[in-house]
């Protein structure tokens, strides 16, 4: 993956910054104090050591005082010294004066006599006795506490006068501590720290009840030494502490009756540096959790601050991208950058695009006033054409006018024509019935007298006049059907045939042995009902005469509705046929295809079928071929409910009408 | 003490915390410079000098002149020289580092510096030789040197104080004794005082301003720590008082005071007091 810059980087670093000035601090600042208030602490507690240590100096030098006063009063040590004084036996005063003094607290015990004589000692040796300070005083009668050189360095003292009954100062006792080891030990226990005591001369005592190689080291130590001195000399010195790795010395110098000492305590400081390092752990831990406590929440808000800035980089590009097909350059720089890319590649497109726009609406606005013109144009054009075409329609008008009015006149002539023949005919057949009735009249008259030719001739004038009485019948029957008004009624075909096989066509199919086959139910036709028999009876009875000579005929009559509201019916026989030239011809009036003694007929049945097809809206031909029998179809409009409710609802009216 | 380099960012806000408290202390602080007048240094005068000041104070009410507890001349030279402080006290001439700090020293008392005597001792004079025998252990009694029957205890102050400086400066075998091991040190002059009070068969030197009823000024080769023999030169123990001060800093009090010590008043308050004013400057 291509690394791409993001601001993600710069906050989190800021953030990673900030957390770090958070924590860093955090732990440096509290370490810090920590460190400083532990070593004040340290420092306290060395002090008041200090001060525990130097308040039980001064107890023991009170405690040597109220001692040494309680004792000089004391009867037995009186009278035991006053003994003393007269029998001068050592012994017995040891004996008396060991129980007085043996239960005392102090370091030594001795007795002067009034010569200055050590006479009683008790944990004191004999080489120490020489010139002691204040015992010339106490012999003189001051009671008196001194610090004072001693063969083991420095020992404090109290010497006391002991006066006998008259007064009269009889000796000094004298009790004190050689200020050593064990008196710092002792010491040292009530401070509960260790303690040096040093002179001018180097350190004198050393305590090792907290740490025992301290003594030693101390003790040899030049610097300890020379710290000492210094405090002992300053002065102005109040206190000093130095502070070791494990240890702090605090040291102050201390007048102790007469003489100055350094009196130094030395701390263990290593349980506060292990609750230190400990403490110390903890605020790392803490600055720690801080820190990354910080840094998560800044990654949290660097993610709710750059994740819908990343968002809406991403869509703008994507927007770019589809609407422009270019692509904005996300690695060159960060989420900002791609969006201002973004940005100003979709200003670009945006304005060509209204450039376009702007262009596209100038052209159309060209446009518009060009198409302006152009309707104009197109308008003036259809108003001549309108005009154009509405005098067309004015011509053809009046050419319908024409129309109508010659076609008035066509049927006033066929009329009139119609009405001739229908006259023609009607009084053509009382002539024509005269002439035969007369000749057979004639010829029965005239039966027996006539020879064969005569009798021919009068059976030709017979069968001319019967010919014709067949030919105006004939033409009577078809201009009676252009008279007749339709009278239009639902036709049952299969009725119609059956009334047409069991009545007017029985004796032909009787005669000539015919067959007229229905195989299934006809449909329903609308129309009159007079004629379709008619057209039936003529269609069968051509069928019949026409019929081939070796087999008996057979009519088969099909029918089926068509999707143009006619139903198409078939009548097919297996007769002689029809040549292709006459599928025409045979349907004009007095046409026969062949002429013969057994197809006797005037030419006319097809004839009347066609005009009563036509009637019928409907169209009649044949297919055939000679020798192969034909098949007349003819159409004739279908009946359905629809038009039997119309048709029956017209009968009512006129009834009523009627 | 570990200070390691982590320290510096607590030291730097700690420095600057601290120069906001030590500009704003030293704003509210210098008002009451202006007040009090502190004169820092030797202890030797202190006694003397506190007297002055108590004089200047009664009669400049409103105006306060301390004379806080010794910390010696050489710091208190320090200090002036570090402008801590306006005034100092010394009883010991500049050495040649101090005189470098451009420090003016105005003597302004002498104070012979005299051997004493306990109450219990009837000697009043004894020769020099004596005085050496005495300190380096030789003579322990009184009887010694031709007086009663009683231990010397010997008295002697620290190296370095100014009173033992000047004897061992006049008196050229002082400096060599070996003093005697039984020999008690005062650190200060009223310790010295208070160890006559305690042995008072004791032998030791402390200036004169400081000798009182209990301690008994000794003649030296028959040559008493008078004022006369001092001021005659006869006697040469003296211990000269000076202040320091710079002159830029010397503000209108520090200057009155100093006018106070050498006017009339002054050379009284110094004179009843066992010391030496110092005249024509």
């Amino acid at each position: 993956m291509k690394w791409r810059f993001s601001l993600a980087y710069p906050i989190l670093a800021l953030i990673s910054f900030a957390a770090l000035a958070v924590a860093l601090p955090l732990y440096f600042i509290s370490v810090n104090s920590l460190k400083r208030n532990i070593d004040v602490m340290e420092i306290n507690k060395a002090i008041q050591a200090h001060s525990i240590a130097e308040a039980a100096i001064e107890n023991e030098v009170d405690k040597l005082a109220i001692l040494s006063k309680a004792l000089k009063e004391h009867r037995g040590l009186i009278d035991a010294l006053k003994d003393f004084n007269k029998s001068g036996d050592p012994d017995a005063l040891r004996k008396r004066i060991d129980p007085i003094v043996a239960e005392l607290d102090v370091g030594f015990v001795k007795l002067v006599g009034r010569d200055e004589k050590i006479v009683y000692r008790r944990n004191t040796s004999i080489s120490s006795e020489l010139n002691i300070w204040g015992v010339a005083e106490a012999l003189q009668g001051q009671e008196i506490i001194v610090t004072s050189r001693h063969a083991e360095g420095f020992a404090i003292r109290a010497i006391a006068p002991v006066r006998d009954d008259s007064d009269e100062i009889i000796g000094a006792i004298i009790i004190g501590f050689i200020i050593n080891d064990a008196f710092a030990n002792r010491i040292s226990s009530l401070a509960n720290a260790d303690i040096l005591i040093g002179s001018l001369q180097g350190v004198i005592a050393a305590s090792h009840n907290i740490n025992e190689e301290a003594k030693h080291t101390c003790r040899e130590n030049p610097a300890i030494h020379a710290i000492m001195l210094d405090s002992i000399k300053d002065d102005k010195t109040s206190y000093k502490a130095i502070c070791e790795h494990n240890e702090i010395f605090y040291y102050k110098r201390l007048l102790i009756v007469d003489e100055m000492f350094s009196l130094m305590v030395e701390i263990d400081t290593s349980e506060a540096q292990e609750r230190f390092s400990i403490t110390k752990r903890k605020i790392a831990v803490t600055a720690g959790t801080v820190f990354v406590i910080s840094w998560f929440f800044g990654i949290m808000l660097t993610g709710t601050m750059i994740k819908p800035l990343q968002e809406l980089r991403d869509q703008s590009c994507n927007t770019v991208r589809h609407i422009t097909g270019k692509t904005v350059d996300v690695h060159s720089g960060n989420e900002l950058d791609a969006l201002i890319g973004a940005f100003k590649i979709m200003k670009e497109s945006l304005v060509s695009y209204i450039t376009d726009l702007r262009k596209a609406e100038s052209e159309l606005r060209e446009h518009r006033d060009h198409l302006e013109e152009l309707v104009a144009e197109r308008a003036e054009n259809l108003k001549k054409t309108n005009e154009q075409l509405r005098n067309e329609i004015n011509d053809r008008e009046r050419a319908e006018q024409e129309l109508k009015n010659s076609n008035k006149k066509l049927n006033n002539s066929t009329l009139q024509l119609q009405e001739f023949v229908y006259v023609a005919s009607h009084d053509m057949r009382e002539p024509l019935r005269k002439i035969s009735a007369f000749t057979q009249m004639l010829t029965k008259s005239l039966s027996g007298r006539l020879n064969d030719d005569e009798q021919e001739n009068f059976n030709f004038v017979l069968e001319g006049a019967d010919m014709m009485r067949k030919i105006v019948e004939s033409l009577l029957a078809y201009s009676k059907l252009i008279d007749q008004e339709a009278k239009i009624k639902e036709v049952n075909l299969n009725t119609t045939i059956e009334e047409l096989r069991n009545f007017e066509l029985y004796a032909k199919l009787k005669e000539t042995d015919g067959k007229l086959l229905v195989p299934e139910p006809l449909p329903a036709v609308k129309g009159n009902a007079a004629q379709i028999r008619q057209l039936f009876q003529n269609l069968i009875s051509n069928s019949l005469k026409y019929r081939r000579k070796d087999i008996a005929p057979q009519i088969t009559i099909h029918a089926h509705n068509q999707d143009d509201g006619m139903v198409r019916i078939e009548v097919q026989d297996n007769g002689t046929g029809i040549k292709p030239e006459y599928h025409q011809s045979i349907f004009a009036m007095f046409r026969r295809v062949c002429h013969g003694a057994e197809n006797d007929g005037i030419g006319a049945g097809l004839a009347i079928c066609k005009k009563i097809v036509e009637q019928h809206d409907g169209e009649i031909k044949v297919n055939s071929a000679e020798g192969e029998g034909a098949t007349f179809w003819f159409t004739l409009p279908a009946f359905n409910r629809q038009q039997k409710e119309e048709i029956e609802s017209a009968v009512s009216c006129k009834e009523q009408h009627g | 003490m570990k200070t390691g380099g982590k320290t510096w960012t607590k030291k730097c806000t700690v420095l600057c915390g601290l120069a906001i408290v030590i500009s704003l202390w030293t704003a509210c602080t210098r008002n009451s410079h202006k007040e009090t007048l502190e004169i820092v240094g030797t202890g030797a005068c202190e006694e003397l000098l506190k007297k002055l000041a108590d004089a200047y104070n009664q009669t400049n009410p409103g105006y306060k002149v301390i004379v806080p507890p010794s910390i010696g001349s050489g710091r208190g030279i320090k200090t002036v020289g570090s402008d801590e402080y306006i005034l100092g006290r010394v009883a010991r001439p500049l050495k040649e580092d101090e005189a470098e700090l451009g420090l003016s020293y105005v003597v302004f008392a002498s104070d012979p510096v005299v051997f004493a005597t306990g109450n219990k001792v009837d000697v009043t004079s004894l020769t020099e030789q004596q005085l050496l025998d005495i300190f380096s252990g030789k003579i322990t009694d009184w009887r010694e040197v031709g007086g009663t029957n009683n231990p010397i205890r010997v008295l002697v102050r620290e190296e370095g104080d100014s009173s033992r400086s000047v004897i061992e400066s006049k008196i050229e075998s002082f400096r060599d004794i070996k003093l005697s091991e039984q020999a008690k040190m005062a650190y200060h002059d009223y310790e010295m005082v208070e160890l006559f009070e305690k042995y008072q068969t004791a032998i030791g030197y402390l200036t004169n301003s400081s000798v009182n009823s209990n301690i008994h000024p000794i003649s030296i080769d028959g040559i008493a720590p008078t004022l006369e023999n001092v001021s005659q030169g006869r006697y040469p123990l003296v211990c000269e008082y000076a202040f320091v001060y710079k002159e830029s800093r010397l503000n209108d009090q520090a200057g009155k005071f100093l006018d106070f010590v050498f006017s009339e008043h002054g050379k009284r308050v110094l004179d009843s007091n066992g010391a030496m004013h110092i005249t024509g400057q």
